[in-house]
């Protein structure tokens, strides 16, 4: 009898490895076909296309990696991408998605609208970049060459990790973005990616901003405008300033960012409504393409003070330039004034862009030059 | 039958798991927006004298839980009506809470797979948990309690760098109201609903037991909610309240180098147990009522029976996410009022009184 129990018992057990083995509904790895990134354009007709990126493991010796694109087109940007298995019989796989490339069209016309799905849906990761595409379509973008990954939107990716060392493009992410989009007042900006020619062959390049108010695009800045935009957001933290002429000197240097803080201060001064800007940088000498010799301390104080007043001046000019010709607030003025000061913000709230082109803003920039790297006196040429 | 009893360690365990289960992942105090956290700590303290007035009935009746007070004090057949409210409270809250979990499990992992399987399978371990008894229960969490307060600290570690203080700015932005609304829905869920504990704590140790066990559990457990609400709006800013699962979506953020991404798995192993120490409660306490209600000797005899009936009226319940979302926001809060506040203040009141006329009595 009690082999006769554990015979049974042992047999039942067997059976429940067979139910419990595995899901039933599991998804093979070359099944799958794994999105890299993608680019999403708007047609004459109304209906998307979405480009995407195709990671193809290759599964002999040597892992390589390599993609390929597949277009797909759809009212909707879901109906566009379960199109996609009508091109390559095989269901998307988005978790690994890095970019997402809007053309000019879909950037005007509104970014929510694309971007929804991306946020809302629990495959795609909030950690998604958004991007916009200088070229004429978004496709472009992914069929360009490229130089240092195998695939692209990969390389992008790393592209804007790494771009806090250059300070010449914003990363904005799917989430940062959903938050500055939903935050009153604020406007948000959005890398800007471009082809450019090397030697016949065509790279993407990421430098400059789209200008987005609310989620439309109305403008585009360039790559040193970004630079004096990031200041203003206490988001720079390396990159170069190069330094030429207009501080006095007779061939360019290079001075490398070490660090920023920038505050920004509201102040209401007699019931008018001031923003006080306070850039705090430090940098290193690295690069001197002329004779100078920054040894004497007056000389360094003096590239300090020619430094800051540059910077200074670039920074107001692309606010003056931001006020009148956009009005929207991409500094984050009204976010700082929600913070500082609310029953202010309360009362100028609802007419906010007025309020932003009006107020009054007082940039006060200083450069700190920390070293000279490992030279103390300047090459001299020719003795 | 040997008489089960809980140390207060393994309560406090109990009662901070119950507290955390849910909340961790569901979030809390949404209306309030960046002030969700000041809503936290004024629900605690909203919370205190509530605690005591639950420690007390428990001193006042040692071993009783809450149906034998109702009749003790109200008589026998209000007794038994407002027993019957009670065990369709922590019926109807054990649903939820599976609800809740079948519906992040497959909204976040299993979308193809159907509602009913994960809901069932906790489902069937609550049962088992419960059949077994409160003893199992609670060993069974203190062994996994470790690992699940390991996991939040961790996880809030290596969110450090996504966080950005700025969000939480400005304090007390929003008014007053729209905090004081925060902090009732934090007091409804998941602060009071430690109301159930009183139908289920017969077994502890000695008569101070229940005041320790309800301060120290509702205090770890408090703190552990409130900063995972200012993580979430550090990290989430004024989305925050958009998201169903926002400690969720947080921790999908935590990206340190190339090799640590995707611990937002580990939150939802947080979420599987604080929603099987949350069920199992719940239906201990309503299968306790039932076999009290009608004078049952076990309330073994129907655990099986009523743990079934909980997964099929979790499943059909709400018709969707959305649905249950709106519920839980705006209705539950003045639903469990009664339940949660009036009942047990007016059973506290009443019997005070009888406790402190009932020695002349005996004279």
């Amino acid at each position: 009898m009690k082999k006769f129990k554990r015979v049974v018992m042992s047999i039942i057990i067997f059976i429940n490895l067979l139910f419990t083995a595995g899901c039933w509904n599991y998804r093979e790895l070359d099944d799958l076909a794994i999105v890299a990134g993608a680019a999403i354009d708007k047609g004459a007709d109304g209906q998307y296309t979405i480009t995407t990126e195709i990671v193809e493991v290759d599964g002999s010796n040597d892992t390589k990696s390599t993609s390929k694109l597949v277009s797909m087109r759809g009212k909707t940007i879901l109906d566009a991408i379960r199109n996609g298995i009508s091109v390559t019989g095989k269901k998307l796989y988005w978790s690994h998605c890095k970019v997402a490339i809007l053309s000019k069209e879909v950037a005007e016309e509104g970014v929510t609208t694309v971007l929804d799905i991306f946020i809302r849906d629990a495959e795609i990761r909030n950690v998604v970049n958004i991007l916009y595409s200088q070229q004429d379509t978004a496709r472009e973008i992914l069929e360009g060459q490229q130089t240092t990954e195998s695939i692209k939107s990969f390389a992008l990716d790393k592209i804007l990790k790494n771009e806090t060392r250059l300070s010449k493009a914003p990363k904005t992410d799917l989430l940062d973005f959903s938050i500055e989009l939903q935050t009153k007042g604020t406007s948000t900006v959005i890398p800007a990616v471009h082809l450019e020619d090397v030697k016949g062959s065509m790279i993407p390049r990421v430098a400059g901003a789209a200008i987005m108010k609310n989620d439309k695009m109305v403008g585009e800045l360039g790559e040193e405008e970004t630079k004096d935009l990031l200041f203003v957001r206490n988001e720079v933290k390396g990159g170069v300033l190069v330094r030429d002429k207009e501080v006095g000197l007779s061939a360019p240097i290079s001075l490398e960012i070490f660090g920023n803080k920038t505050k920004v201060k509201p102040v209401v001064e007699s019931g008018k409504l001031k923003f006080k800007v306070e850039i705090d940088a430090t940098v290193g000498i690295d690069e001197i393409e002329g004779n100078e010799n920054f040894i004497d301390d007056n000389a360094v104080k003096r590239l300090e003070a020619s430094t800051s007043k540059e910077t200074q001046k670039n920074v107001e000019e692309l606010i003056k330039k931001i006020q009148s010709e956009y009005g929207t607030d991409i500094f984050k003025f009204g976010e700082k004034l929600r913070e500082k000061d609310i029953n202010k913000w309360k009362s100028v709230s609802d007419k906010w862009e007025e309020v932003f082109r009006n107020s009054e803003v007082d940039v006060d920039a200083r450069v700190h030059v920390k070293n000279s790297a490992l030279l103390y006196k300047t090459l001299k040429k020719g003795g | 039958m040997r008489k089960e009893q809980i140390s207060d360690k393994e309560a406090i365990i109990l009662i901070m798991m119950f507290i955390i289960g849910t909340t961790l992942i569901v979030g809390t105090g949404g209306n309030a927006k960046n002030d969700a956290w000041i809503s936290g700590i004024l629900a605690t303290f909203s919370f205190i004298p509530l605690l005591l007035i639950f420690s007390r009935l428990l001193s006042l009746f040692p071993g009783k839980d809450l149906f034998d007070i109702f009749s003790m004090v109200f008589g026998k057949v209000p007794g038994k009506i407002l027993s019957a409210i009670y065990i369709w409270y922590s019926f109807h809250l054990g649903g939820l809470v599976l609800r809740n979990f079948g519906e992040f499990v497959n909204v976040v992992a299993f979308p193809e797979t159907p509602l009913f399987i994960p809901m069932l399978c906790l489902g069937i371990v609550c049962i088992a948990a419960v059949y077994l008894g409160i003893e199992v229960m609670s060993r069974t969490t203190a062994i996994f309690v470790p690992l699940i307060i390991s996991i939040v600290f961790v996880v809030l570690i290596l969110g450090i760098p996504q966080l950005r203080m700025d969000y939480i700015q400005p304090i007390l932005g929003n008014g007053f109201t729209t905090i004081l609304v925060g902090a009732f829905s934090t007091f409804s869920f998941p602060m009071a609903e430690t109301v159930i504990f009183l139908c289920i704590f017969t077994s502890l140790q000695t008569k101070k037991s229940p005041k320790r066990v309800y301060i120290w559990g509702t205090f770890i457990a408090a703190s552990m909610i409130i900063i995972i609400t200012i993580r979430n709006i550090a990290v989430l800013g004024n989305l925050a309240g958009n998201f169903y699962f926002p400690s969720y979506v947080a921790a999908s953020r935590i990206r340190v180098g190339n090799f640590i991404q995707g611990v937002e798995v580990t939150v939802s192993f947080v979420f599987i147990l604080g929603v099987f120490v949350k069920c199992t409660v719940c239906l201990l306490a309503a299968c306790k009522g039932i076999a009290k209600v009608f004078n049952l000797k076990d309330y073994r005899s129907i655990v099986v029976q009523t743990g079934l009936l909980m997964i099929y009226f979790s499943y059909t319940v709400y018709y969707t996410i959305i649905e249950m979302n709106y519920w839980i926001n705006k209705i539950y809060p003045y639903y469990a009022f009664p339940m949660q506040v009036i009942i047990p203040v007016i059973t506290w009141i009443i019997a005070e009184i009888k406790k402190s006329r009932q020695p002349l009595t005996n004279k």
